[in-house]
Parts: structure tokens; sequence; C-alpha cells
């Protein structure tokens, strides 16, 4: 019995050295759509600006991004159906209006893009925004700090809300006074009747949230951010660092467009793709990939040094 | 409330029974027990069969038969079952008679040779699989761990899922669309180990019967399948024990009489040692000397009290718990965090049965039921303390009463009631400390009350030799709190056999209609799958199904062959919205997260061929099967392989027994890759050059590379035969030819400066779970 427990015990550790062999090889995909992709962003603030670039394959080819650039599109903006111009390129597959184009909220935009490989890519007419009606916004830091040990602020807005069906975004960025550069900190909400019953989202450190927990009433928005320092990468890769001297925080009106494209925007990784199915990434574009996004915003800069 | 529809489907039932009633009185009934000689333990699905008169009959769950003969006839009895000597018994009928069979294992009399001198009647093995503790044991199995659910995986229209995992998908069904009842109660989750491991003790399991097609009227409650799991009752005549160690688990079983040929008591203990082997960590982490913590532990105990009042009377009473915990601890300096996950089922049967005269069978159960699933998240740190927990939980009172009658050789009869009070409280959550502005505490919200109520008639008529109509006809009304939903469920079985049913054929149809649905993060009957009420909005799923096929024995051979086809639709199907992972459906309520009015579609073809005696013994099954999805929202609203879609799907299972104790098993499976979505393209995005994204085209739109395993093992059985004691020694390999076989295929798009230039790429990568599994038990009896 005792020879026999002694080879059980040698098999057991035998058996677990070769649980978990595991080997990741190469998957070869042969399924590639190629289209043209556009995408486009309207704001009374920013203009237009689009971008035209082909789709690359998904796997298996590494892809300079000087070569995915599209520079021959013609790039035709509509309002409210009407032909406002052609759009010229500016290098890097960005095209933008030569012709003073002011977008107005409540005013519909429309973009075809024609290209001779493709051919003809229209893309869904958006409405630009009203911006929101902000009443009153600030900040104060808060005597807690964050988890990385960080100083913690709180924004609050006061917004009324429209009673029709609306979609924020809500964005910060910390400038310093001695660099261009900046950083943009996570929005996090402190409010629990917004993350349990709207369906907010975080995508690219801000926060969307579509209004169906308070649909035309008047809210207060209660935001944490985390201030981190400004840091400046250099060419050489090395960076510097600066203190955050000013927060501008943004609220912004998007379109329901942006929105599904930033909430699709999050597909599922390592283990739990072996379960879960990534959700297509929104798009309203006809023929083609990409994104016609519209926004408007309000933007309040406090100084926090 | 939702008005009956087509009440005209009630006309041809009610004709049908009245032909019965009209039987006239030229036979006599044999009727009684098949039990296992020595434990006196009842026999699940044994074979009786009239060797003149060329008609049989098999034992229901409790071992009880019924079978009719013409009267002043002499006849012989022939009594069989898979594993066990056959048993002639010379008749003279002349008034209705009571008898208790023993059937001896074959293994007791000859060295393991698996005989069936009258294997099942084709009729009754269509739709259905059934196989005993005994079956389940010789397959070999990952680490050395038997286990009913994946023993029934390699049965013809039953797909396992992902790699390793216990889960079963019927005929283009969900894990959820099963009905898994053990002991007659239901079990809300048979997941140990993350799925790796079903609830199943195999040393308690008598037998387990698995129906896709054709449907009893009895049964309700599920779209896709019935998963009957039978307890032991415990053995009669003598205490009986067996420890069992393998890689993972440790097993204990015992049984024996309490009273001897009147009561019994079986017991069996299962439990993992992977916080055993973890235990110098958890006293390095306590000493401070590491700051990470992980820990595992899983149980499962069965009991079953049979006491039987009489020859024709019995009542038992079986408890079973399973409860797994996984528990994470972290520490940084002067923070902690520790996470939690448990979840357990645990039921309460009381069962009783009785033979009425000699021609009434009577079955009432009532049972208790409780599957709890909790997650905890807490974080200390010298601000402060917070936590979240997420919890979800089912809780049935149940009672049912079932009487089958026999009224005459042309026709017999059943009919029930059941009843049900659910009480559900799925994603229950709870923020405390700092974490409180993450959300509402929904923890003090109640629960939703379900209330069911089934009863059900059929009856089976046999107008001539060889041809039987089963038609049944189901009533179900749920109460859920917003609705009430009523539903009649029709259930036609027509069969016909011929060369002393050797050979037969059938076709059937079932509507099915199911009160509550699965909400799973990875359909793969993980524990934080969340178990939500019909209501008001997302109404009780519904189902039809027509099945066919044929089937062929040869007795001497011990051959079986069966090809059977069926189309099934399903509707009213919910899942949770695409794209979202575990931690995102964690602490939201799940209407807003689902997408309801999903339907389903599946079709295909089942070839099966079991050998049953000889040496050599096992089964091959081949499916042929297509399974789509349309779920509003999803794919552009069209049509789109359901996950698990796989067009071919292959199992063999061998057994042979060699010289001096050795017996020799292997299980071989082929399945098509399963459907994954997977990108089509890379796009660039406006403002993120850094961040490429994928571009996903349809739901499913390809296939992960093709899935195939070995498994083989070898045991050594050393016995005492004079006091009874035996130990066995099992080894094996779980993917013996190491076939890398995808578990899933990640993806990554990135954009990185290579030589001044900045370059985006994309990656696949395919991802292996097991490798070259071996295993080792050791079991011992005495």
């Amino acid at each position: 019995m005792k020879n026999n427990l002694s080879v059980l015990g040698l098999l057991l550790f035998w058996g677990f050295a070769f649980f978990s062999c595991d080997k990741d090889y190469k998957y070869t995909f042969d399924g590639f759509e190629p289209k043209m992709t556009v995408n486009a962003e309207i704001s009374p603030q920013e203009g237009l600006v689009v971008q035209v670039s082909h789709a690359s394959p998904p796997s298996g080819k590494l892809v300079p991004i000087e070569q995915l650039w599209i520079t021959d599109a013609k790039v035709e903006v509509f309002e409210e159906d009407q032909l406002l111009g052609s759009l010229s390129y500016q290098g890097q597959g960005l095209y933008k209006p030569s012709f003073g184009l002011q977008p107005k909220p409540g005013l519909s935009y429309r973009l075809e893009v024609r290209q001779k490989t493709y051919g003809l890519v229209k893309s869904a007419s958006v409405s630009v925004p009203l911006a929101p009606k902000v009443e009153n916004a600030h900040i104060a830091l808060l005597d807690r700090k964050s988890i990385n040990n960080l100083p913690l602020y709180a924004i609050r807005f006061t917004l009324e809300d429209e009673k029709v069906v609306n979609f924020y975004k809500v964005q910060a960025i910390g400038r310093s006074r001695l660099t261009a550069a900046i950083v943009q900190p996570f929005v996090e909400l402190h409010d629990d009747k917004f993350s349990e019953l709207c369906e907010a989202i975080n995508a690219r450190q801000s926060l969307y949230l579509k209004d169906v927990c308070f649909n035309g009433q008047k809210v207060l928005f209660d935001f944490e951010i985390e201030i981190r320092d400004v840091t400046l990468v250099k060419e050489s890769g090395d960076f510097e660092r600066f203190p955050t001297d000013f927060i501008e925080t943004r609220l912004y009106s998007v379109t329901e467009d942006y929105f599904l494209y930033q909430r699709t925007g999050n597909i599922p990784e390592d283990f739990s793709l072996a379960f879960s199915d990534p959700e297509p990434l929104h798009s309203n574009i006809q023929g083609g990939y990409g994104i016609f996004k519209a926004f408007n915003y309000a933007k309040y800069v406090f100084a926090i040094r | 409330m939702q008005k009956l529809r087509h009440p005209h489907f009630l006309l041809p039932f009610l004709l049908i029974f009245s032909f019965g009633l009209f039987a006239q009185k030229t036979r006599v009934n044999l009727s009684g027990y098949i039990k296992e000689q020595g434990s006196k333990e009842p026999l699940v699905g044994a074979n009786m069969w009239l060797q003149k008169q060329q008609t049989g009959s098999s034992t229901n769950t409790d071992g009880y038969f019924i079978i009719s003969a013409p009267l002043q006839q002499k006849d012989t009895l022939i009594v069989s079952f898979v594993g066990y000597q056959s048993l002639k018994v010379p008749l003279s009928m002349q008034r209705d008679t009571l008898l208790n069979l023993v059937l001896s294992s074959s293994a007791v009399l000859q060295e393991v040779t698996i005989v069936a001198d009258a294997p099942a009647l084709a009729r009754e093995q269509f739709g259905s699989t059934t196989l005993s503790g005994q079956q389940i044991e010789s397959i070999p199995a990952l680490l050395g761990e038997s286990d009913v659910m994946r023993a029934l995986q390699l049965t013809p229209g039953v797909q396992g899922g992902a790699e390793g995992s216990t889960g079963l998908f019927v005929r283009g069904g969900t894990p959820g669309q099963n009905l898994i009842l053990l002991d007659g109660t239901t079990i809300y989750n048979t997941a140990h180990l993350f799925g790796f491991l079903s609830a199943f003790n195999p040393d308690a399991v008598k037998s387990v019967n698995l129906i896709r097609d054709g449907f009893p009227a009895r049964y309700a409650g599920r779209l896709s399948s019935v998963v009957d799991v039978t307890m032991k009752d415990g053995n009669q005549e003598k205490h009986r024990k067996e420890l069992s160690i393998g890689i993972i688990s440790s097993r204990f079983f015992a049984e024996g009489p309490l009273k001897k040929q009147k009561t019994s008591y079986m017991a069996a203990v299962r439990t993992s040692y992977l916080s055993l082997i973890a235990l110098p960590a958890a006293i390095q982490y306590r000493s401070g000397k590491r700051d990470e913590l992980n820990s595992y532990w899983m149980y499962d105990v069965n009991l079953k009290l049979t006491h039987e009042i009489s020859e024709r009377e019995k009542i038992s009473l079986s408890f079973f718990n399973g409860y797994d915990t996984w528990a994470v601890r972290q520490r940084a300096s002067e923070d902690s965090y520790d996470f939690g996950l448990d979840w357990g089922n645990a039921t309460l049967a009381l069962r009783h049965t009785k033979a009425l005269g000699k021609s009434l069978f009577l079955q009432n159960v009532v049972n208790y039921n409780y599957y709890n699933y909790r997650l905890i998240n807490r974080f200390n740190s010298s601000d402060g303390k917070s936590s979240f927990i997420n919890a979800s939980s089912v809780r049935d009172f149940a009672g049912r009463s079932d009487l089958n009658w026999h009224v005459s050789p042309a026709f017999s009869f059943n009919a029930g009631i059941d009843l049900n009070n659910q009480y559900l409280r799925p994603g229950r959550t709870n923020y405390s400390g700092e974490s409180q502005f993450l959300g509402a505490d929904s923890t003090t919200q109640r629960g939703t009350q379900l209330n069911n109520l089934g009863a059900y008639l059929s009856q089976q008529f046999r107008p001539f030799k060889g041809l039987m109509l089963e038609t049944g006809l189901r009533f179900n009304q749920y109460f859920t709190q917003e609705k009430q939903y009523s539903y009649l469920e029709p259930r036609l079985k027509l069969n016909y056999s011929w060369r002393s049913s050797q050979e037969a054929v059938q076709l059937s149809f079932s509507r099915m209609s199911q009160p509550i649905h699965l909400l799973s993060t990875n359909g793969a009957g993980l524990p934080n799958d969340v178990w939500i009420p019909a209501t008001a909005q997302f109404g009780p799923e519904q189902s039809w199904q027509v099945g066919g096929g044929y089937r062929w024995q040869h007795r001497r051979l011990g051959l079986e062959l069966g090809l059977e086809g069926y189309y099934k639709e399903m509707r009213n199907l919910i899942d949770y919205r695409q794209g979202l992972d575990y931690f995102e459906v964690s602490g939201q309520p799940w209407q807003n997260l689902v997408n309801g009015e999903g339907r389903g579609r599946s079709y295909g073809a089942e070839f099966s061929v079991n050998k049953t005696k000889g040496k050599l013994t096992g089964s091959l099954s081949y499916t042929w099967s297509k399974t789509d999805r349309q779920t509003p929202g999803v794919n552009q609203n069209q049509w789109y392989p359901f996950r698990y879609d796989r067009r071919h799907d292959f199992a063999l299972t061998a057994q042979y027994p060699l010289n001096n104790g050795w017996k020799i098993a292997g299980t071989f499976e082929y399945q098509t890759g399963a459907a994954v979505t997977l990108p089509v393209a890379i796009q660039l995005t406006l403002n993120e050059s850094l961040v490429p994204r994928f571009v996903f085209g349809g739901r499913n739109n390809r296939r992960m590379p093709d899935y195939h395993r070995l498994d083989i093992g070898l045991s050594h059985t050393t016995e005492n035969k004079r006091s009874g004691e035996a130990q066995t020694w099992s080894f094996g390999m779980y993917n013996a030819y190491g076939r890398l076989n995808p578990y899933y295929v990640d993806y990554t798009a990135f954009s990185y400066n290579q030589d001044g230039r900045r370059v985006i790429e994309g990656n696949f990568g395919q991802r292996t779970l097991f490798r070259f599994v071996p295993y080792l038990t050791w079991a011992k009896k005495f």
C-alpha cells in the first residue's frame, strides 16, 4: 500500500504537470471583405472632417498605415440634401472643406464618397444635435484619494434634458501651462441611478449615456476623475511629466449612431471569447465601413492649481 | 390571460380513450419488480419478453413492469438487462400474477462479458437513451472523473458545447432547455468545477434516461430534452462500501440495509482537494510570505433512504447537496482584495410508489430544491472598505402524482397532475462602502413568484399486433406575476414493429413550453447563468418537434441499429444582447440586457449502433444536423448558425476485457468546428489612429477547426471472491494523440511603429485547453 501511494503521488504530479498544456498557433483567415472606410465627424465647434481609407485584412498581414489612406476620393457634403461642395485632401487620408462650412444644430448633413476602386459610398444623413442645456458646472477636490492614490475631483453638471431621446458624452481633459500635451482621465459616474438604469458605457476614457432614466427631466450629473500628470512623449521616446493645471470638462450631445458606434466597440477579450459573441461595430455608411458622427458640446474650464 | 387555441385537438384523444374502455378481459396481467440479486436494487429499463406471444415490456424508474398474456396459455418470460444474466421463467397464465424477479450480475459468474439475450424493444429506444451507472463508469473520462453528462454527450443528437464542459446541447437546444431531474427533483445547475464535472456523483447513480424526442406527456417545462437521473436505493441485503481516489476528487460510497429486505440506505460523498494541494500557499499567504492566494473546493452529498412498506408499496427520501466555492485573495501593502464565487444546489424529495391491484401503478413525489449563486468582491484599503455582491437564486416547492393503468393488452392509460411554486431572485446586487456609487442595492427587493400547474392524460393503444398509437395531451398553466399563460401540448407517437419487435418504425410529434429562461453569458452551464421567469414582455419559450425513424436489432449478436430524423422549431427565446461579457451583466437589471422573441430551428439525422453482447461492446453514433437562430437586433435580423451548430458529430466508444482482470476502453469523438464570429476586416478610426478596429461580418460567420480526440483507459481489478472485496486501478489518457483542439479563437488588432513607419496588424490565435491529460484513479470495494 505504501508503494502504491508513492506511485500515486508521482502520477498525480505527472497529471498536474500536463493538465494545463496549452499551445497557441497562428490561425490563417481567408475571409477578408475589402471595402472603403469612411470615418467622419461634424460639429459646430470643430467643423467637418472626413477620413477615407482602405480596410486591411483581419490577420496575417502587416500594413503600413500610409498605404491605407485613400488620396483620390471625391468627397461631397450635403446639407438638408443640398450639395454644399467637395472637400479637399489634406493628407493622412483627411478631407476638409475648403469653403466656409459652419455646421448648424438641427440641420442634417450627409456625405457621398466616390473612388474608382470602390465606386460610390454614402453615409446616412445625420442631424447635428443641439448643445446640452447645462445650467451650471462645478468642480471640487475630494478629501479622499483615488485607487491609484492620486487626487480625485468631483464634477457636477446640472442638465436640463429635452423630452426626446438624447445621448450624451462626458469627457475631461487635463492641461498644463507648460506644454500643449494633454491628459485624458477616465470619467466615472458617481450616481447609482444612472449606472443602474441608464445605458451607461465607458469607452476611450469617456462616458456615454442614454437618457432613458431621466428623459425630459432636470438632473444632476456627478462624476469623478482622477488627476494624473500631463505626459509629453518626445521623439526620442523619452517622456516628461508636467503637473495638470486646468481641467476642461465637456458635456456632449451626440447622435445615436455615435453612441452605438462606441457601445459596439467593446468586444469580448481573451477567455470570454470562448463564450461571448462580439457585436458588429455599428456603421451608418452604406456600401463601406466606418461612421459619420455628429456632436455638439458645452465646455467648462476649471483651474485646479 | 392567454386563451387556449385549437380546442378541437381534444377530440381524437377523447375518441381513443373511449376505445380502450371497451376492451374485454380475455388476458391476464403479469406485474412486479425486477431487482438485482444480492442488493435487491430495482433495475430501471430491464426488458421482459414473452417468447411465444412475441411481446415485451420494460421496467419503469422503480423497476416495475406490467405485461399481458392470453388467459390459459403457457409461455416463457425472458428477463434481461445489460450487464446481467438473463432469466427464463416458465409461466401458465391462469390469473393476474405479481412477480418479483432477480437478475444476477454477469460479472459475478464470469469475466466481464456483458450479455443481453433480449435487448430493449426497438420501439422503446426511439428518441431516448438509457445508460446504467455501470456503463457510465466504463467510459474513459477527463481526469478519470466518470461523468453522467459527459457520457450522454456521446449519444446521438447531443453535443457537448465547449471542450471538457458537461453542458448538454440537445438537438439544437441550450443547456437551459434540458429538464434535469434527480429522483424527480429539478436540478438547476449541474456544474461542478466550472462545468468540467457535473453535479452527479457516478457512484450514486443507478441509471440515467435522456429523452430527446417523442416526449411522454408527464414531462413538461423544458423545450429540448429530459435527463432523468435515478439514484440507487441502497443494498437491502448487506453493507457495502467503496472508496475511490482520483486526481481531482475522491469519493466514498456506502449502502446497506437498515432493516433487512425492508429498509436500505445509500450515501455517496465526493469532494475535491485542490485546496489541499494549495495548502502550503495558504500558509504562506497567512504568514505574509505571498500576496496572492487561489483556492477552490467542491463537494456533493447524496443520501437516500428507501423503505418497502409492502411488496407493492415503497417510500423513499432522497437528499442531494452540491456546492462549489472559488476564492482569490490578493494583498498589496495595506490594501487587500477578496474575490469569491460560490454556488450550489440542495434538493430533498419524498417519493411514494404503490402498485394498486394488478394493473395500476401510482407514484407520488413532493420535493424541494434551492439553487443559489453568489459572487463577492471585497476591497479593504486604508480609506475604508467596500464590497460588491451579486447573487441569484431559485427555490421550488413541487408535488406531482402519476398514475399508470394497464387497462387491457390493447390499452394502457397514464394520467397525472403536477404543481410547482417557484421563487426566483435573479441578479440581486449589493454595493457597500466606497463602491456604493456603482449601483443600487437590490437585495431587499422581493423576488418573483411563479406558479405552474400541469395536468395530463395519455394512452397507449395497440389495435393489432405490432401497431402502437400513443397519444397524450398536457395542459400547462403558468401564473407569472404579470400574466397568465395557458398551453395545450399534444404528444403523439405512432409506432409499428415487426419481426418480433426486432424492427420498428416510428413517427412522433411533441409540443413543449418553458416558463423560465436561462440567461447565459457562456452557453456552457456555468454558475453565473441566471434563471429568470417569463414575464409579460418575455413570454414562455415554446417549441414543436416532429421526428421519425427506423430501428433494427439482432438479438443473438446483441446489435442495435437506429436511424432517426427530426425537425424542431422554437420561439420566444431570449438571450443577452451581443457583446456582453460576464462583468458587464453583473449588477444590471436583466431586462435591460436581453433580446427577446428569438426563434430557433433545428433539423438533422441521427445514426447509432450499439453492441451489447460479446467481449467487445460499445456504441457508435453519428449525427448530421443544422441549427439556426434568429434574434431581433442581431445579425440584421437574419438567421444565423447557432454557436454549437455542428454539421457532423461522430462518437465511438468501445470496451474490451483482457486477461487477468485487465480491461481496456476507448472513446473517439469527431465534430465539425464550432461556429464563431470572426472579423472580416480592420478599419482605421478617426482621431484614434493608434486603435484600429475590427469589422465583424455576420454572427457566427466562420468555423473553428474541426474537433477530434481519442481517450483511452486501462483498468485492472483484483477481486477476492470469498470476501467480495475488489480493488481497481484505472489509468488512461484524455486526448491521447495530443490534438490541439480549438477552445476559442482570439484576435487582436494593433498599431505600432516599425522602421519609422506606423503599421497596423491583426493577429488571430487559437487557444487550446487540454492536450495529453493523463489520469489515474484507485478504487476499493469492501
